[in-house]
């Protein structure tokens, strides 16, 4: 097996693209991704592509990237895999391109989920991840399917309502400066309580947004990475965890195992475990989560979450910055383009190139939690150099 | 022709609407609220005969509904009534010992009635009589009410009245019973009508320790039962809080349904059964491989019990397409069993249930599926005992 280095990475900034079409987002994304790579690569050269969407847009997703990008020549695969689909769709390219078989490959993200109404983006989510005779019918929309868990959480722990603002105030503090974050706008804590409740526990400011989006990373073996850069970012750990999938059957609902699952895996193959970890980008589809995450990632004790982010640890000048992006909190979450544009950050970031640059960071975490709570992955990257 | 009880349930719904009388709940209907009564009568003695009045509409999947929710033998028969409380009367008196009788009114003053019958003389016929009044209360132009009690039930009346004067009228509306009842002293009973009238009257003569005649009206017909023994056991099922109508979904949407899925749920999510498997493992929903021993298709279905405890709750409140909102959804963790449930909060304001909050999981319509009845179990909070 060969190493994998990411050379080249890019997005088209989130948001409400209601003018842009996911025939005009996808080659954005390819397109700046092209441009970032040091010494240059040819669409030409780009020998297989993976394409990470979570709900289909204008049709078959595959053809669509080809079609929309000049890329008729090269096997595309779709990769769909709830919310962790851009990064298992990394993970996959990084096994054929380790394998041997690609010395150079397209990972593309992208999803439209501005294309319905908000509420009708949810009936399609719960079709997506409902078993269809026992819980379809019960409006367990993605802001509930994520609260039973952290409803039990706070309940077992005592994590409170202003512990989970704070993850809130801190992605919105980091989207500020950043130029493709969806919801660039500072918060206070006092707004985040106040704000209007979608699912108790959550209000709306505890809920990323909806977002249109598209990322894309360009992945080489290590013998043809330095023919593009003098500075790779090496690909040491990918995980793909699962779970049960429906909530009934889910034994302790103040953890995702999914996650645990995916980050054990990662942290095997990277040879690493959580205190090496620089910075991380986690799955804050709702703040109450990245509380959550902390502790499945192995950042604090189980029921440290609250402590952890209370501590200031997790914030930009802290020991480990989550979401020095804005997190799908304020950066924004298109599913499948979700996972990309994090490594699309740590790319920045371990190259010491981001807007809200972590100093010194040498590793990095990228993570996701999704469907019905039941698919976790983790993507563990290195920067070059000792 | 004689019957006599066995034992005896009420029930009223504890939904609210805007004029501040008793309504059916919005996941309340002719199937949920019979099932909800006759749970509160059967005490494990086989059922062979159900019997179930109505002068609304029953659902196409209401008798198949029906026996799976009470778990009835393969050979009982569920027979479906269109009727009032005359029909009841006559469904009662004819039955054989050991039948149930259900009698269900969704309508403006929503209810519900259950009997089991033994064998006796507790109840005995006191009279039959028609009238040539082709009066059925249909609306209308032809909805005249003094027409009718004057030229139908006032005959009826006079003619079940014959030997004896009923101390119970029911089965019409309250106002033309109490024209009807001139200076007789009725027994109290609540101001009902339609089929479960005539059984909330005999809980209330033995809840006073009155016996005597009842008579049910109905359109141009009418029945009458003498009530002569007394002392069997009456269940009022009806909550002491009261909760609102929640307004309709703000954006009506037709919630998708696939009608392989719903049949092969059917028994199991109606009936509230588990599968065990040889090895003893209980799964719900049933699962064909076990995930203790790893046999295939060796379970059966069990019926589990309805007592639980919620392990999380969240109310929501954003608006959703063909939802009310707010509403509560739970995990509930079942009694004396490893499982657990999703289920919508019922009979309940939405957000007042909090994790270990104890309560039932109760058939309910939980949603209307390209209009399909959706039945399933909701959670219904156990209420603090009445100071």
């Amino acid at each position: 097996l060969r190493n994998v280095a990411i050379v080249g990475a890019g997005m088209i900034p989130f948001g409400e693209l209601f003018g842009t079409g996911i025939k005009e987002m996808l080659p954005g994304a390819v397109a700046e991704a092209l441009a970032s790579v040091d010494k240059g690569m040819e669409r030409a050269e780009i020998e297989a592509a993976w394409f990470g969407e979570l709900t289909t847009t204008d049709g078959f997703p595959s053809g669509v990237l080809a079609d929309s990008c000049g890329l008729l020549d090269i096997p595309v695969t779709r990769v769909e895999n709830a919310c962790a689909t851009g990064n298992d769709a990394l993970r996959n390219a990084v096994y054929a391109v380790g394998g041997g078989y690609f010395d150079v490959a397209l990972v593309v993200g992208a999803d439209k989920t501005r294309e319905s109404s908000p509420g009708a983006t949810f009936w399609d989510w719960m079709g997506l991840t409902r078993d269809m005779a026992w819980d379809y019918p019960l409006g367990l929309i993605a802001p509930a399917n994520f609260a039973l868990h952290v409803a039990r959480y706070m309940h077992e722990y005592g994590i409170t309502n202003e512990q989970m603002a704070m993850v809130a105030v801190k992605n919105h503090a980091n989207a500020v400066n950043n130029p493709k974050a969806h919801l660039r706008f500072p918060i206070t804590l006092e707004k985040v309580m106040a704000a209007p409740r979608v699912v108790d526990p959550f209000g709306v400011l505890d809920c990323c947004p909806q977002s249109d989006g598209a990322a894309a990373l360009l992945v080489t073996s290590t013998e043809v990475a330095r023919r593009y850069t003098d500075h790779p970012v090496w690909v040491r750990g990918v995980g793909l965890g699962v779970d049960r999938v429906m909530h009934a059957h889910k034994a302790d609902m103040t953890t995702f195992p999914a996650t645990t699952r995916a980050a054990g895996r990662a942290y095997a193959m990277a040879g690493i475990g959580p205190a090496d970890i620089d910075v991380a980008e986690v799955h804050d589809c709702f703040t109450g989560v990245e509380l959550m995450n902390y502790e499945d990632l192995g950042f604090c004790d189980r029921g440290e979450g609250g402590r952890l982010i209370e501590s200031g640890a997790t914030q930009l000048s802290g020991r480990l910055p989550v979401n020095p992006s804005g997190g799908l909190k304020a950066k924004g979450h298109p599913p499948g383009a979700t996972g990309i544009a994090q490594c699309v950050e740590l790319f920045d970031q371990l190259r010491g190139k981001a807007v809200n640059q972590v100093d010194g960071a040498h590793w990095g975490l990228a993570h996701n939690i999704g469907g019905p709570t039941a698919v976790g992955a983790v993507t563990i990257l290195e920067a070059d150099g000792a | 022709m004689e019957s006599s009880f066995g034992a005896l349930a009420t029930y009223r719904p504890c939904w609210t609407d805007a004029s501040g009388g008793l309504a059916a709940g919005p996941d309340e209907d002719v199937v949920t609220m019979a099932v909800a009564v006759a749970r509160a009568v059967l005490n494990g003695d086989p059922v062979r005969h159900v019997a179930l009045v109505s002068r609304q509409s029953i659902p196409a999947v209401g008798r198949a509904a029906i026996a799976s929710a009470l778990n009835l033998s393969e050979t009982a028969v569920v027979e479906t009534v269109a009727g009032g409380a005359v029909s009841l009367v006559d469904a009662l008196l004819a039955s054989e010992p050991g039948s149930l009788v259900i009698g269900v009114e969704v309508g403006p003053q929503p209810s519900a009635a259950a009997v089991i019958t033994r064998g006796g003389t507790g109840v005995s016929a006191a009279g039959h009589a028609e009238h040539g009044l082709p009066a059925g209360g249909s609306g209308g132009r032809h909805d005249d009410p003094r027409f009718i009690r004057e030229r139908a039930w006032r005959p009826l009346l006079e003619a079940l009245d014959r030997d004896r004067k009923a101390v119970a009228i029911t089965g019409i509306p309250p106002r033309a019973i109490r024209e009807l009842a001139d200076d007789r002293r009725l027994v109290e009973s609540p101001d009902l009508d339609g089929a479960p009238a005539p059984l909330f009257a005999a809980a209330a003569m033995l809840a006073a320790d009155v016996t005597g005649k009842l008579v049910a009206l109905e359109g141009g017909s009418g029945a009458a039962f003498e009530l002569r023994e007394l002392g069997w056991p009456v269940t009022r099922l009806q909550r002491h809080e009261t909760v609102q109508l929640p307004a309709p979904p703000s954006v009506a949407a037709e919630i998708a349904i696939s009608l392989s899925a719903y049949e092969r749920a059917f028994e199991a999510k109606v009936g509230l059964k588990a599968a065990r498997c040889d090895c003893g493992e209980l799964s719900l929903p049933p699962r064909s491989h076990c995930l203790k021993c790893g046999r295939q298709n060796a379970t059966r279905l069990v019926a589990i019990p309805h007592a639980g405890e919620v392990y999380s709750v969240v109310t929501v409140r954003v608006p959703l397409p063909g939802l009310s909102v707010p509403y509560s959804i739970a995990i509930v963790s079942i009694d004396e069993t490893p499982l657990r449930l999703l289920s919508p909060v019922t009979d309940a304001r939405a957000g007042s249930v909090a994790i270990g909050r104890r309560g039932e999981l109760v058939l309910r319509r939980l949603a209307t599926r390209e209009g399909i009845p959706d039945y399933g179990y909701a959670f219904q909070p156990t209420e603090a005992v009445a100071s």
